[in-house]
């Protein structure tokens, strides 16, 4: 019996999807038929290889921020013109006489506006809980400056970060957050009520600003009970071998860059030291909102930047990549001097990697190609080795 | 929480329902918008938003014939067909392709060719007209099934069959046209 070739339309029609797929049964045989198919399916594997431009997290953060700001100024519920038009007359004068809380869906009623202005930095991290007339946006990471309107006696405007809550009528101020954790309020005009969760309740007026109390001493620092092996260069302990295996470093050896204690050094000495422990026994949590304290603590103390790269760390291995990447690239911003900035590079690198953006990967592969460890010149050279290429199967062109 | 209760819970103005339909599906809406645009990263940006504004206003309307991710692209091939016609952006977006290849090195003339192949591509790709290119971005690029692209678009499954059909047919005829 003669093969009939199919058409080009039936042709297509078998083709799903799957580069790999054996040929279907009826045109195996045939080379016309095969040449086709082979043609197809080059063409699908040609298109599927066109870059994927994804936006960076900072990129993504904005326009989310930007999306909430414009969702919440948006009216709700939507006006839906058909819906008021069916509406009977009676069900009308309901809604007129002020039974918005039944019959929001008529679209008659409009949610207050906002009063309040808000700028993020870059890489902050917040959502709108709920809207006007009492307004609140939680804060995890990062920095808001908020300009809020006089809200008048019925409005009111909460920034809650953790448990710890904000209040203000009318004012500009700034507030900063890291890992759900409250770092500083600053007031520039207005009056601002700062209610910590646990904390002395503080009301700030203009020029003033507030920060968490230091952690409380229960006894000075003493060495972690990690002891790992220590290289040469610059008493780093020995890692594992890249790219993406666990990490297995410590952190720095007693007395190698610290200060003699005073009362604020012992404090972040002892926050670094609960975050550590934190991190040893895989809370990561805990440890991330640990080393957050330290660097608020002391954003230029001596334990600040190593306090960064384990926080980011914390938070990777807490399988936030997103948040990693975010607390990688804090870190590297904040203390570009840093002794860490090699494997924190590599780390992000490998993490850009995942998330297909590779360019952004690849110039950090590059800044750490000489750093002075081994092992992280090793992983940056591997981050730039061409990807290898997938095997061919089932009579599909070797060519592209 | 499902995806289904996320956009249920979305229709009642939840903003942080919203929030998280961001999260949940942002990547695959900029993938998919920006090789249906040809990565033009201001207007991806606009349309992503605008995608979702437009599923926080629709959300009511979502009946749980295809999945909520065919859905919210679906939305989004509808915005982008509304928002984006000049053809010097066109020209625009394809110029881009040849600028995004990846910093890592390949061997060069490898990569020489591959560059070529890519543009061609692209530029098959940005001729097509918008009902074609969303058919093969979604179908063969995306990798959603065909039926639940009907269904996302309300259209027939033979009309996206269709319009898949004229879409592989043009990308493959300028592939062969380029000699490769």
């Amino acid at each position: 019996m003669s093969h009939l070739c199919p058409s080009e339309s039936e042709l297509s029609r078998m083709f799903h999807g799957d580069l790999d797929a054996p040929l279907p049964a009826s045109i195996a045989l045939c080379e016309a038929c095969r040449a086709r198919w082979q043609q197809l399916v080059r063409a699908v594997r040609i298109a599927r290889a066109l870059p994927v431009d994804l936006p960076s997290s900072a990129r993504r953060d904005e326009v989310r921020a930007e999306l909430l700001a414009r969702a919440t100024a948006s009216p709700w519920p939507p006006v839906r013109r058909p819906l008021a038009r069916v509406v009977g007359p009676a069900v009308a004068a309901v809604v007129i006489m002020g039974g918005l809380a039944l019959f929001r869906t008529a679209g008659r009623s409009r949610p207050p506006r906002s009063h309040v202005t808000v700028h993020a930095q870059p890489a902050t991290r917040y959502e709108v809980a709920s809207a006007p007339p009492d307004e609140t946006l939680r804060l995890h990471d990062g920095t808001i400056n908020l300009d809020v309107e006089p809200l008048g006696a019925h409005g009111s405007f909460r920034v809650l970060v953790g448990d710890d809550e904000i209040v203000v009528r009318g004012t500009s101020f700034a507030v900063t957050a890291a890992s759900d954790h409250l770092m500083a309020v600053a007031v520039t005009r207005g009056r601002v009520d700062v209610r910590p969760r646990r904390g002395v309740e503080a009301l700030l007026g203009p020029g003033q600003s507030w920060t968490p109390a230091p952690v409380e001493v229960v006894a000075p620092f003493s060495q972690p009970a990690i002891a790992p092996a220590l290289d040469n260069e610059r008493h780093r302990p020995a890692r594992a071998s890249l790219p993406r295996a666990e990490w297995q470093t410590g952190p720095p050896p007693p007395g190698a860059r610290l200060r003699p204690s005073t009362e604020q050094t012992v404090a972040e000495e002892s926050a670094y030291n609960d975050a550590w422990n934190a991190l040893r026994a895989s809370d990561f949590r805990r440890a991330a909102a640990g080393f957050g304290r330290v660097i608020a603590l002391a954003p230029a103390g001596a334990l600040a930047d190593e306090a960064a790269f384990w926080r980011a760390v914390a938070i990777a291995r807490d399988g936030s990549p997103r948040r990693a990447i975010v607390a990688f690239q804090q870190m590297l911003a904040a203390y570009p001097a840093s002794p860490r900035r090699g494997e924190a590079a590599v780390i992000l690198g490998w993490l850009l990697v995942d998330a297909h953006q590779l360019d952004e990967a690849a110039a950090l592969f590059r800044s750490a190609a000489n750093d002075p460890a081994e092992v992280v010149r090793a992983s940056a050279r591997r981050g730039l080795a061409p990807p290898p290429r997938a095997p061919e199967r089932g009579g599909v062109s070797g060519q592209l | 929480m499902s995806d289904q209760a996320l956009l249920a819970a979305c229709a009642t103005g939840d903003m942080a329902a919203l929030d998280a339909l961001f999260e949940r599906f942002h990547i695959p809406l900029y993938r998919f918008l920006g090789r249906l645009l040809s990565h033009d990263r201001p207007a991806c940006d606009d349309l992503v938003q605008a995608t979702f504004l437009e599923v926080r206003r629709v959300a009511r309307a979502f009946r749980g014939t295809s999945s909520v991710k065919t859905w919210i692209l679906g939305i989004g091939s509808n915005v982008a067909r509304h928002q984006v016609r000049s053809e010097r952006r066109r020209s625009a977006r394809q110029h881009h392709y040849a600028e995004g290849l990846s910093a890592i090195s390949v061997r060069p003339d490898e990569q020489f060719e591959q560059r070529e192949l890519l543009q061609q591509a692209a530029r098959a790709l940005g001729d097509l007209p918008h009902h074609q290119r969303v058919a093969f971005v979604l179908c063969d690029l995306e990798q959603v099934p065909g039926v639940d692209v009907a269904r996302a678009l309300g259209v027939p499954e033979g009309t996206i069959w269709r319009r898949l059909h004229v879409a592989r047919k043009a990308v493959r005829a300028a592939l062969e046209t380029s000699g490769r």
